[in-house]
């Protein structure tokens, strides 16, 4: 099978800090693929960096065979989604039009409204609210709106920066839930997380960034087995 | 009684036309972070041109109105792709870009002096007569500026609001990176607000001179009582924005009456500052405006 | 080097610069370009305290004139009504600054740093509204209508230094020595500010806000200080403008002339201590050769500060210390490289 998203030697990092020191890593279609590594080594790096929002110092990142195009907009448009980190809602709009605004590369409004309505299938909370300013929402609810905005690109693969961030386990679960949900239409998924525990039964691949390199890479019985070498890596 | 409603009357068109002159700065603000200091400029070019759309090329009215919006536009335009974007992404952007469109005013404004030289001319586009309601005289101008001005606000009102144009130009504003991770053209966001901003100042500056007359440096006080406005409201905040340009030309109206028209300023000044040592972020502003 | 020996490197510069000025008007006697020199010295002057203020305290005050018109007018209506001498009322002057600065940096500079612009600007041109369009006359004498504080014409013939009565036909040099006496006052005072303790609090607070609000350095407190130090200096240079021209009026006010001194703090640089000499002398040819192409004074300010806050952010000065860094940058890595080969060469 072809990868969906290839990742070579990928070099990037912010003014004269290098952070990525030249990460390669291949995502299949399907499925939910895992990133993860301790707090602060690169994992949201690589994902700013593949979403375009920083400029690649040197690698390639290509996309449906296609080498991608420069800047986050242009990249957006080829169908390339990203949840950032921390949500980054619209925070003065209310939830719909923050769903609205996932849509913006769209033309066709019906389809438009139809994946507004799936969104509100799997977060029916976010219907409750669709008239509710984000930053009067919880936590749980907003990473919602996030992961409902990337939805309504309507992509079949989306990039998400840490959803357990900062959420109680219970909801956690719930989104996880709704990802695992997603990835039956044929969506493929890519997740970053600090901690695997939180994606090991919904992850079929994993790799783990460490210090801006890809450290070790596996499938979920990999991870099953190789208990201490992680360890060593996210410190118990 | 009749004090009261020429108040009301000259109140409301002054603050129609400082809304038309605040909501512009208040969008730029808004969206670029920019305090743009050519705004008063922007007011000035568009009055000229429908000034020399009537008096050099014999234009019609309607005619002459719309060149002069266009030339607001263009010279917004030509700010955005000259100066403005080539110094958005620096650290210190929030100072410099004041000094650079100061530059661009004060360079613009001598321009306009040396192609019309200091006479102050009468803005032809006007509505002349008056007539009475009750014990009143009221100027048709007076009745069209309102008109004009409401219609404006309106027409970009809506466009923020019910467009996706318009949701694109506020997620900007709210939050730009992740309105480019939604396929949004931050560049070009910023150059359609400058335009915005550069039409609906030429609108204020055709107004503005209509009652007053041309000079070149016709600007600097709208300008200067754009940027108060936009204060006292809360940076960035465009329905605000409007609410204070009426609120503060109904007072300026008043203290004119009362007072003179030298203290309308000052007392307005006055105002805000109390306003702003009560309120930081302005009355209906939301952003981290003190710092510790 | 520590910082009094940076100091101590700047007051030695300021001594040079010092007893070049002061040896000028032996080379340099024509009228016209002494006049020009003590302009230029007015100017830079502002400039160097504007400076302090802008690029090292972190105020953006868009009102250093009030300051400036404080001390003339202190100085011109001091002298027009009550004939008290200049000598008397520069201090004075610059004392009334001081105080406007210490009101209006009360009231304003907690406020976000594009706000402080704004009302500076707003303050100043209120007050320039406010003497224009004044209309009760204060003195009536026969026919001429004239206002307590001046109106568009302003005061003239009031005291000045007194030079005529010693010198004679030499008294712009008196003049000449009285005005290098001011810049060299505020070019020591600014040099003091940025590298003494003030200066070195508002590196660190630049260099990281949140540290330094944690080990108690309140940041306004020290703006404020640095405004009201500013304003004593500017003031001053507005009496010693007042009594050298025997003029103060409104037009000092004016965008242009705020703009123009504005040039030479952004051309010069703003983070550095010799900028605004530096871009004093840009300013002050440029303007002198573009009087022989009519009246373009305003476009070139116009087009020097959009041209420079584009091209060269840094100024001159900060343009010559980036070539300097990157110069000392790449003989390092050159000799890094050779200490790389070296190594590799061992290990071989």
């Amino acid at each position: 099978m072809d990868p969906l998203l290839s990742v070579k030697q990928l070099v990037s990092g912010y003014r004269r800090l290098r952070v990525l020191q030249g990460v390669s890593m291949d995502v299949l279609p399907g499925g939910i693929t895992a990133i993860i590594g301790p707090n602060g080594h690169g994992k949201s790096t690589l994902l700013r960096t593949i979403a375009g929002l920083m400029p690649a110092w040197s690698g390639t990142v290509t996309f449906n065979g296609k080498e991608l195009p420069v800047g986050a907009p242009d990249r957006a448009r080829e169908g390339l989604v990203l949840v950032p980190q921390g949500d980054q809602l619209f925070t003065g709009m209310t939830v719909e039009e923050n769903l609205l605004m996932g849509a913006y590369t769209r033309k066709d409004a019906s389809a438009i409204q139809h994946t507004l309505s799936e969104v509100y299938a799997l977060f029916p909370r976010l219907l409750e609210r669709r008239s509710q300013r984000a930053n009067s929402l919880s936590g749980g609810e907003r990473r919602m709106v996030g992961i409902g905005r990337g939805m309504m690109a309507d992509a079949n693969f989306m990039m998400i920066d840490e959803p357990s961030l900062g959420l109680a386990p219970l909801i956690i679960e719930q989104i996880y839930g709704a990802l695992k949900k997603l990835t039956t239409g044929g969506r493929t998924i890519l997740v970053v997380e600090e901690n695997p525990s939180r994606v090991a039964h919904v992850a079929s691949k994993f790799y783990l960034v460490d210090g801006g390199y890809m450290a070790w890479n596996g499938n979920a019985d990999d991870l099953a087995v190789s208990g201490n070498l992680l360890k060593t890596y996210l410190g118990g | 009684m009749d004090a009261i409603l020429q108040i009301i009357i000259t109140g409301l068109t002054l603050g129609a036309m400082y809304a038309l002159a605040s909501v512009g700065l208040a969008l730029t603000y808004g969206t670029m972070g920019m305090f743009n200091m050519a705004h008063g400029v922007f007011m000035t070019v568009g009055a000229y041109s429908a000034y020399a759309a009537v008096a050099y090329f014999g234009l019609a009215f309607p005619v002459a109105l719309v060149t002069g919006l266009a030339a607001g536009a263009a010279i917004g335009a030509v700010t955005h792709l000259l100066v403005v974007r080539h110094m958005l992404k620096t650290e210190g952007f929030e100072i410099n870009i004041i000094v650079a469109t100061a530059g661009v005013a004060i360079l613009s404004e001598d321009l306009i002096l040396k192609i019309f030289g200091a006479y102050p001319f009468r803005q032809p586009l006007q509505l002349d007569g008056t007539f009475r309601v009750g014990g009143l005289a009221v100027t048709y101008q007076s009745v069209g500026i309102l008109a004009a001005a409401a219609a404006l606000v309106g027409v970009m009102t809506w466009i923020l609001t019910q467009t996706r144009f318009g949701l694109a130009i506020r997620a900007t504003a709210m939050n730009r990176e992740a309105a480019m991770l939604m396929g949004v053209k931050a560049d070009q966001i910023y150059l359609q607000v400058l335009v915005i901003a550069g039409l609906l100042a030429a609108a204020a500056g055709i107004m503005i001179s209509s009652l007053a007359t041309l000079s070149p440096q016709m600007g600097a006080n709208p300008l200067l009582r754009a940027f108060v406005i936009c204060v006292v409201a809360g940076l960035g905040s465009v329905t605000g924005a409007g609410f204070a340009a009426i609120a503060l030309g109904l007072f300026e109206a008043a203290i004119q009456y009362y007072y003179g028209v030298r203290y309308g300023f000052p007392l307005m000044l006055a105002l805000v500052i109390i306003v702003l040592i009560w309120k930081p972020a302005g009355l209906f502003g939301q952003q981290d405006v003190i710092r510790s | 080097m520590s910082r009094f020996d940076e100091l101590q490197k700047h007051l030695l510069y300021a001594l040079l610069l010092f007893v070049l000025m002061a040896i000028l008007p032996l080379f340099v006697t024509q009228r016209y370009l002494l006049g020009e020199v003590i302009t230029f010295m007015l100017w830079v002057s502002v400039a160097l305290q504007w400076n302090v203020l802008m690029g090292h305290a972190g105020v953006f005050s868009l009102g250093q004139m009030l300051f400036f018109v404080s001390g003339s007018y202190t100085v011109a209506m001091l002298g027009s009504y009550l004939g008290v001498s200049p000598w008397l009322s520069i201090p004075l002057g610059a004392a009334v600054a001081a105080v406007a600065a210490l009101v209006i940096g009360v009231a304003c500079l907690r406020l976000a740093p594009a706000y402080v612009a704004l009302l500076t600007f707003a303050i100043g041109f209120m007050i320039l509204t406010l003497i224009i369009s004044e209309s009760e006359c204060y003195i009536t004498t026969g026919g001429n209508c004239l206002t307590f504080w001046g109106g568009t014409n302003g005061f003239s013939q009031f005291p000045d230094f007194g030079f005529r009565q010693w010198l004679r036909g030499s008294w712009l040099l008196g003049n000449y020595f009285t005005v290098l006496g001011a810049f060299i006052v505020s070019l020591v005072s600014s040099i003091v500010v940025i590298h003494g303790r003030l200066g070195l609090a508002f590196r660190a607070m630049s260099d990281s806000a949140t540290y330094a609000a944690s080990r108690g350095i309140n940041r306004t407190k020290f703006q404020i200080t640095a405004f009201v130090i500013t304003a004593f200096f500017t003031g001053m240079t507005g009496g010693v403008h007042a009594a050298h021209f025997r003029f103060a009026g409104p037009s000092l006010l004016e965008l242009s002339t705020m703009m123009f001194i504005l040039a030479m703090v952004i051309v010069g640089g703003l983070k550095s201590t010799w900028g605004p000499v530096l871009g004093g002398v840009f300013m002050m040819i440029l303007l002198e050769v573009a009087k022989s192409f009519g009246e373009v004074r305003n476009t070139l300010i116009g087009l020097v500060l959009v041209g420079f806050v584009l091209l060269l952010p840094k100024g001159v000065a900060g343009a010559g210390s980036s070539i300097l860094a990157a110069l000392g940058r790449s003989k390092k890595m050159q000799n890094t490289a050779g200490e790389e080969h070296d190594r590799q060469a061992q290990n071989a």
